[in-house]
């Protein structure tokens, strides 16, 4: 397991970084709420799920089931709409240094970046979405825990 | 206590530029080798003050420093800033070298509260270098001068060898408007039909550097790099700070060396000057958009001197400007930008 690095210190673009980096896991959360099954979401597919009045987005990422929250922090866009692609961290200037392929989410209004399995936003040191813990059970149910 | 962070000051016959421009390049000029585009915007009224004729060094002590009570004054020499725009790279180079030696041994000579400018010619960037390393360890020589018409932009990674210099020398890099239309237009969009609107004009030049600079990712390439923004005017910076910010949010993928909000970069190293203060029908909105850019940490006072749009240090600031604020703009930060003494009874400058 890669050892945690402080953001202590760090500009703000570098610590949003070092938070997909550290790939803080979901906060715990106990009610189990199934949402469909596993094999209708194939890799590189979604899936919107309403849970009462909460929008979720169910990510297939070659990484496993992720869970992120409908909602863009900025003006309220359904986020879980917008595209999946990588990113650039931050390089030398003129260089474009690749990062965290087919797992950044881009609001489908306003562009901005965030992380799909941290729901850290790439804008800024603060910004994120809440990301909730996804399992799949022996019968193959795909199970958010909200 | 007051640092003027622009005076104007000429070659005249009084204080001749000709003796230290070399013999070779004398000749040059007689061919006419010194010729530059004009923007071609005249203001009709002159642009010199009409109640003073400043021709000496000791013209400016009399008629500005001793009346205004000025501690420093940061020159702006004629035609030295705009040397860029000479087509003869040869003699744009020679003449910056000439108005550097002309500052050093009439003015800054004269009196230790000027202060002056190393002029360099940006059209050959590594001739400027050499000029910021020749000049610029004179102790009261304080920036790198330079005129808002450029070939490029100010972030093109031609001008990095400028920056390397102003960093090694510990030299900002100072930008002044007036020549803007002379290799394109002032404007984007097409030519200004005079000279009031040529002048309105000036801000987008500044606009545009600005950008580029911090989209260009000079000041992640020169930490240390300060930018002196003279005379482009002040209340645009707002808006433009809350536009760059708002769009690196959405396009931080597509400038990605950039590891901070453009405002943090601006704020942290650049620093503008007051003239000519903008005077909005109600005062206290002054005060409003000063506030907005922390002018208590960027802005610095300058007069213009002798310009017809001088600001008199007395009179500018509209009446119930906060005080704290007005005694940094009018001092403090250019004397932490300049690396000059702190204000007389101030025990520590605020880093």
């Amino acid at each position: 397991m890669k050892a945690e690095v402080s953001c202590k210190g760090l500009k703000p673009i570098d610590a949003a970084f070092v938070a997909l980096d550290n790939a803080t896991p979901p906060p715990k959360r106990t009610r189990e709420v199934v949402v469909g099954r596993a094999d209708e979401i194939p890799v590189g597919g979604r899936k919107i799920v309403q849970i009462d009045r909460l929008s979720l987005g169910i990510f297939h990422l070659e990484s496993g089931f992720h869970a992120i929250r409908n909602d863009c922090p900025h003006q309220g866009a359904e986020l879980c709409k917008g595209s999946v692609h990588g990113t650039y961290r931050p390089g030398p200037t003129t260089e474009y240094v690749p990062a965290f392929p087919g797992r950044i989410l881009r609001c489908p209004w306003h562009g901005w970046e965030f992380d799909i399995v941290t729901g850290k936003g790439l804008y800024d040191e603060r910004g994120r979405v809440s990301i909730y813990e996804v399992r799949v059970n022996d019968a193959g149910d795909l199970i958010v825990v909200v | 206590m007051i640092i003027d962070c622009d005076i104007h000051v000429y070659p005249s016959a009084r204080c001749p530029l000709d003796p230290f421009i070399p013999a070779s390049v004398r000749q040059a000029v007689r061919f006419q080798q010194d010729s530059y585009p004009s923007h071609g915007y005249a203001n009709p009224f002159g642009v010199n003050r009409r109640d003073l004729q400043a021709e000496t060094p000791a013209d400016v002590v009399r008629l500005h420093l001793d009346p205004l009570g000025v501690s420093y004054g940061v020159l702006q020499p004629h035609p030295g800033y705009a040397v860029t725009l000479i087509h003869s790279q040869n003699v744009a180079n020679a003449l910056a070298r000439a108005a550097n030696d002309w500052q050093v041994e009439t003015y800054l000579a004269r009196d230790s509260r000027f202060l002056g400018s190393v002029c360099v010619n940006l059209g050959d960037p590594l001739a400027a270098a050499a000029e910021i390393r020749r000049i610029g360890k004179h102790p009261r020589m304080v920036q790198v001068l330079t005129c808002g018409e450029s070939v490029h932009l100010f972030g093109h990674r031609a001008y990095d060898p400028v920056y390397e210099a102003c960093c090694e020398l510990g030299l900002p890099f100072a930008v002044h408007p007036g020549t803007e239309g002379s290799f394109g237009s002032s404007t984007p969009v097409g030519r200004p039909s005079g000279y009031f609107e040529w002048h309105n004009s000036l801000p987008l030049t500044f606009q545009a550097h600005l950008g580029s600079l911090v989209a260009e990712g000079v000041f992640e390439k020169f930490p240390e790099l300060r930018v002196v923004l003279v005379e482009g005017g002040v209340s645009w910076l707002a808006p433009l700070l809350w536009r760059m910010d708002k769009n690196f949010k959405a396009l931080r993928g597509t400038v990605p060396w950039l590891r901070e909000a453009p405002s943090d970069y601006v704020l942290r190293h650049c620093r503008f000057t007051t003239q000519p203060i903008e005077e909005p029908r109600h005062p206290e909105h002054l005060t409003q958009m000063y506030s907005m850019i922390r002018a208590d940490r960027i802005l610095c006072f300058s007069t213009d001197f002798p310009h017809w749009d001088f600001d008199d240090p007395n009179r500018a600031f509209p009446s119930g400007f906060p005080q704290a604020m007005k005694d940094r703009i009018l001092y403090d930060n250019a004397a932490e930008l300049y690396g000059l003494p702190a204000r007389a009874g101030k025990a520590e400058v605020v880093a």
